[in-house]
């Protein structure tokens, strides 16, 4: 049945506006129930995951798969760890583990740095990676953070330190706690000016509220720009055409209802000023005076309180966006984009949005039981996706994601004491575009929506950066690690005698591990024979020339 | 890698049997005809300058006239040039030295004055021709998210100023008028390799250059793209290593985004090579003394510790080299192409303060470069090696947004709208204003401001512009305009339905010369 309900799905999966046609429950033809093939489709139980299996698993929810190399028990983030432990019990793992240590604004460490320290050597993958995805969602940037000569630190860093460790507290826990906490971050109140956001001027006249942090809230963080049905595809009115999810008019009750929020500090500013020192420490401060305590009205027909408190007009406008119905599929449909695929089925996106919506308790955006709803997902699981949807299934590794696997598939001894291995990880990401965490606009390093080239209709988000310099730029990362000094020089040394030294035996276990299984006979070939080609005259440079061609090959790049 | 992009396109629809529909033709195929080379038969580039952050170009043309100086200097106590920091200028149709430029534009002055440069006065984004009341009005002829820079810089490299409201498809949204040009500009190239990318980017915004079916080339601002060998030249590993690596990415795995991104290699592969060559090889067509004359003219004359930064003037230089082996003919050893866009940018022109000391070496370096670049392509024009595919080139900016006229308490201006673009080249129809210089006056009515603080509600819009430049490459038909720029009909015909002036109701500016 789930076999049956993934084909007609994907054979709808880019046409169709409704999941559930009549197809979904009628028997395939038989030549279809062929092309299925049992065995590669038979349903792996979430406890006794196949190596195949986890190593994708480790794929969606870690910086990289790793290898226990002969440590038991077997280290978390390992494939053997998954192994034996099977899915569910791993994620269980995962969402008790907490950073090591928090992001530090006043360290001397790049941010970035502290990001690909932590994403190759952690043991909170999966949080970690939940938080860089709602970075990418919630968005804020490092380079939107403008010093200020008033605070005694870096305003910057500090800002986005603090931001990051939000995300990286909120990446399992309830989707409306999340929102408020963003909405009065300091460095989101910067970044989109929610700080100082004053409905007055200094003669105490009415004053339209900046509307940028309210718009960019409501299109990018909740509600996207168009309304949805649960399973992610836009609803349609009676004529067939699509619906905003929201209007100007509501962008304005929105800035209105989250108006008069400033910095820290010891006392509110008199009304329709502002206070000028940032408090990049602590969350934005309620000044009732430069709030409009007029009713608003919200999404759905619904309206603040006439008269009431900024506190309360802020709940409100928050309930009100987060009880909205294009949330689920719109936040759900992102992070199975950004952990799993690019363009998943309808039925995918309505079987998590469906636990957004309610995690089996009754609570509504419960992210712990969203993620894991993506994670052990029919789609996502398997020691391959599911055989009719693999010819549009996957997502390219975005820069960040290709750097960290490389390294943690090569596993090199990092030396953080006396180097600084992670600013060299970030800068090699920087080079492909993607320069964490300095996202260059509030829509991110790329869009959810970015079309794939050549494939009408599908998305391929990761695919709005790759172009020929930055797709030069991944090759030249690694050749840069492989040939050069640069890896070690940064603190990063590879034991390449780890890797088989047979020309056979490496690119059987290049296709068992990297690629999970995928490797097709065809490329297997292309690296026998470029090995065997007299001009990769040592053993080292035909170990080298196969994982350059490995980690480059398009079976590599697209997380599958 | 004509039969590569068609492999490439019979691969993804292979592998697509599950959509509905089969990927959609490119969209030049079928109407490869429409744009000409009757304009100019020989090669024609149009290079893109972007302004990051926002220009204030209120101090880049001046008027001179006594009251609107004087209206000028009020709005700008500290930031307002005052005349010993000017040159007047003679533009054509107006009284003589009715407007200045400031010193630090010397060199563009220059060519103003000779007729080879012209401003296009408060231009901007606009999806229908707006008064002051249909602006307070709002609603979705206003152009969405004003102000904001990455909005408007995306308004400008996409000539679409309402992304979410507009019912025009994605594939329009996401891309930008300098690629959308190319996809109707491809028929015209017949270049070796085949199918070599019309758009260059050495900087500025890469959506300017990203079409729907033509993707550009996009370079590091040092001009280089290559992949890296373990020694230099190529060794015999390092060319096994490429081949393999070419031969690795044939194999997708039947998936769409395999393929997509193998694509991608391919044309990174095969052109970066092909333009390497053709780069030196070209370049080596030229005399030793036209190559030492234009490495020349991008050597700054200020102290080193003045230019270290500057990064406009290497970028243009590599424009240079890009535009020589494209125009160069295939006989020659170069890529034989007619038509080029290329982009570059700098910035920081978000000069919230200390605008007076930070704009005046920003424009220290814009008039260096455009000079510089200049020169080079006059020298070019007159090449004996391009044969008739010697190069015409017409230099344009676009900024974020203009500055707000009244200064702020820092010596610094804000976000605002309409601002002065400007064109550079041999084919200009030069010494000239085109549109409207707004009304200073910010105490009247503000018919021309959104509000009191001076922003302009731009009289020209960025599609116009946009429009010229396209249509002087070659871009000729309504369905051309259409895709390209898709607000650009309703615009004129809401112009001329409600009356607006003469400007409004062109398609086009008149800022070139008739070929």
């Amino acid at each position: 049945m789930l076999r049956r309900t993934a084909l007609a799905l994907a054979l709808c999966a880019t046409s169709c506006t409704q999941a559930d046609g009549p197809s979904a429950t009628e028997s395939p033809p038989p030549e279809q129930q062929e092309v299925l093939g049992r065995a590669e489709q038979a349903a792996e139980s979430l406890e006794t995951p196949s190596e195949a299996n986890s190593i994708r698993f480790l794929e969606q929810s870690s910086f990289g798969p790793k290898l226990a190399r002969g440590v038991t028990p077997a280290p978390v983030g390992t494939v053997e760890r998954v192994m034996s432990q099977g899915i569910t019990q791993s994620l269980t793992e995962q969402f008790a583990l907490q950073p090591a240590a928090p992001y530090d604004g006043e360290s001397a460490q790049d941010l970035g740095s502290q990001f690909f320290q932590r994403a190759v050597a952690g043991e909170d993958q999966l949080r970690q990676r939940v938080a860089f995805a709602l970075s990418q969602i919630f968005v804020v940037s490092q380079n939107g953070i403008p010093e200020s000569t008033r605070t005694p630190y870096s305003d910057s860093r500090v800002a986005l330190a603090g931001y990051l460790n939000l995300l990286s507290q909120h990446a399992f826990g309830d989707f409306r706690a999340l929102l408020e906490a963003v909405t009065k971050d300091p460095a989101m109140g910067r970044y989109l000016d929610m700080a100082n956001n004053r409905a007055f001027d200094k003669q105490g006249n009415p004053i339209d509220p900046n509307e940028n942090y309210a718009r960019e809230m409501l299109q990018l963080f909740t509600l996207g720009t168009d309304k949805l049905n649960l399973d992610g595809t836009p609803a349609l009115d009676a004529n067939g055409n699509r619906q905003r999810a929201y209007s100007e008019e509501q962008v304005k009750a929105f800035a209105h209802a989250l108006s008069g929020w400033t910095w820290n500090a010891t006392a509110c500013p008199a009304k329709g000023a502002a206070i000028s020192t940032p408090d990049y420490k602590n969350p934005l401060m309620p000044c009732n005076d430069n709030h409009d305590t007029s009713s608003q009205v919200l999404l759905r027909g619904v309206s603040t309180a006439a008269g009431g408190t900024i506190t309360t007009h802020l709940n409100q406008a928050l309930n009100n966006v987060f009880n909205d119905p294009n949330v689920p599929p719109f936040i759900s449909k992102q992070l199975i984009q950004h952990l799993v695929t690019s363009n998943p089925t309808p039925a995918y996106v309505k079987r998590v949005a469906t636990v957004f919506k309610n995690d089996g308790t009754g609570a509504r955006g419960n992210l712990q039981a969203v993620v894991r709803a993506i994670l052990e997902d029919t789609e996502a699981r398997g020691a391959q996706p599911p055989l009719a949807l693999r010819p549009g299934f996957g997502h390219l590794r975005p820069p960040a994601l290709f750097v960290t696997q490389v390294v943690r598939w090569l596993d090199p001894t990092l030396d953080t004491a006396t180097k600084d291995p992670g600013l060299k990880l970030s800068n090699w990401s920087r080079t492909m575009n993607q320069w964490v965490p300095r996202a260059p606009s509030v829509f991110s390093y790329y869009p959810p929506n970015a079309p794939l080239p050549g494939a009408d209709g599908l998305v391929g988000p990761e695919f709005a950066i790759l172009d020929t310099a930055t797709l030069t730029a991944r090759a030249n990362f690694l050749h840069e690690f492989l040939y050069t000094s640069a890896a070690t020089n940064a603190g990063l040394t590879v034991d390449y005698d780890l890797l088989p030294s047979s020309n056979a035996e490496l690119v059987a276990y290049l296709g068992r591990y990297w690629l999970h299984g995928t490797m097709a006979p065809e490329l297997e070939q292309k690296l026998l024979t470029a090995m065997g080609d007299s001009r990769a005259n040592s053993l080292i440079r035909k170990k080298k020339l196969a994982l350059y061609l490995t980690f480059l090959s398009p079976s590599f790049q697209i997380q599958r | 890698m004509t039969t590569t992009r068609r492999q490439f396109l019979r691969r993804a629809t292979q592998g697509l049997g599950f959509l509905a529909a089969a990927a959609a033709l490119p969209r030049w195929v079928g109407n490869a005809h429409a744009a000409t080379l009757n304009g100019y038969s020989g090669s024609r580039v149009a290079v893109c300058v972007f302004l990051l952050g926002g220009n204030d170009s209120n101090n880049i043309l001046i008027p001179r006239e006594a009251n609107a100086y004087a209206k000028y200097l009020a709005a700008r106590p500290t930031l307002g040039l005052k005349t010993d920091q000017m040159d007047l200028i003679n533009p054509t149709d107006l009284a003589a030295g009715s407007f200045a430029l400031p010193k630090t534009l010397s060199k563009l002055r220059a060519h103003f004055e000779a007729g080879r440069a012209a401003f296009v006065c408060n231009v901007g984004p606009l999806v229908l021709p707006l008064t002051k009341a249909d602006y307070l009005a709002g609603g979705t002829s206003v152009p969405e998210n004003l102000f904001s820079h990455s909005d408007q810089q995306d308004a400008w490299a996409s000539a679409l100023a309402n992304p979410g409201s507009s019912a025009v498809t994605s594939d329009i949204k996401v891309t930008g008028w300098g690629g959308r040009t190319a996809d109707k500009l491809h028929g015209l190239n017949t270049s070796a390799p085949p199918d070599y990318p019309e758009v260059t980017s050495f900087g500025g915004k890469p959506r300017f250059c990203a079409g729907v079916d033509r993707k550009p080339m996009m370079v590091a601002p040092d001009g280089t793209l290559a992949f890296r060998t373990v020694t230099t030249p190529a060794s015999d590993f390092d060319l096994l290593q490429q081949a393999a690596l070419a031969d690795v990415m044939t194999a997708q795995d039947g998936n769409v985004l395999e393929t997509g991104y193998a694509g991608i290699f391919t044309t990174a592969q095969t052109f970066s090579a092909a333009r390497a060559a053709a780069r030196d090889a070209a370049w080596a067509q030229l005399p030793q003394a036209t190559r030492d004359a234009i490495e020349g003219y991008f050597v700054p004359t200020l102290p080193p510790e003045d230019t270290a930064r500057w990064t406009l003037h290497t970028q243009l230089y590599q424009v240079v080299r890009d535009l020589v082996a494209g125009a160069m003919p295939v006989s020659n050893a170069g890529l034989g192409l007619k038509r080029q866009v290329f982009s570059v940018g700098f910035g920081s022109f978000d000069t919230h303060q200390n605008q007076d000391v930070d704009q005046p070496k920003l424009l220290e370096q814009l008039d260096f470069a455009l000079d510089a670049f200049q020169q080079a392509v006059t020298l070019l024009e007159t090449q004996a090696a391009f044969g008739s595919n010697a190069p015409q080139a017409t230099l344009f900016t676009m900024s974020d947004f203009n500055r707000t006229l009244l200064e702020n308490g820092d010596s610094g201006t804000d976000h605002a709208w309409g601002g002065h673009a400007i064109v550079l080249g041999n084919r200009v129809a030069g010494r000239k204003l085109y549109g409207t210089f707004p009304n200073l006056d910010l105490s009247g009515s503000l018919d021309g401001s959104t509000d009191e603080r001076g922003r302009w509600i731009p009289t020209l819009t960025v599609e116009q512009y946009g429009w010229t430049l396209a249509s002087w490459l070659g871009l000729n038909t309504a369905a051309e305009r259409d895709y390209v720029f898709p607000n650009l009909a309703g615009y004129v015909a809401d112009a001329v339905a409600r009356s607006f002036p003469a400007q409004a109701r062109k398609y086009k500016v008149g800022f070139m010369l008739a070929d």
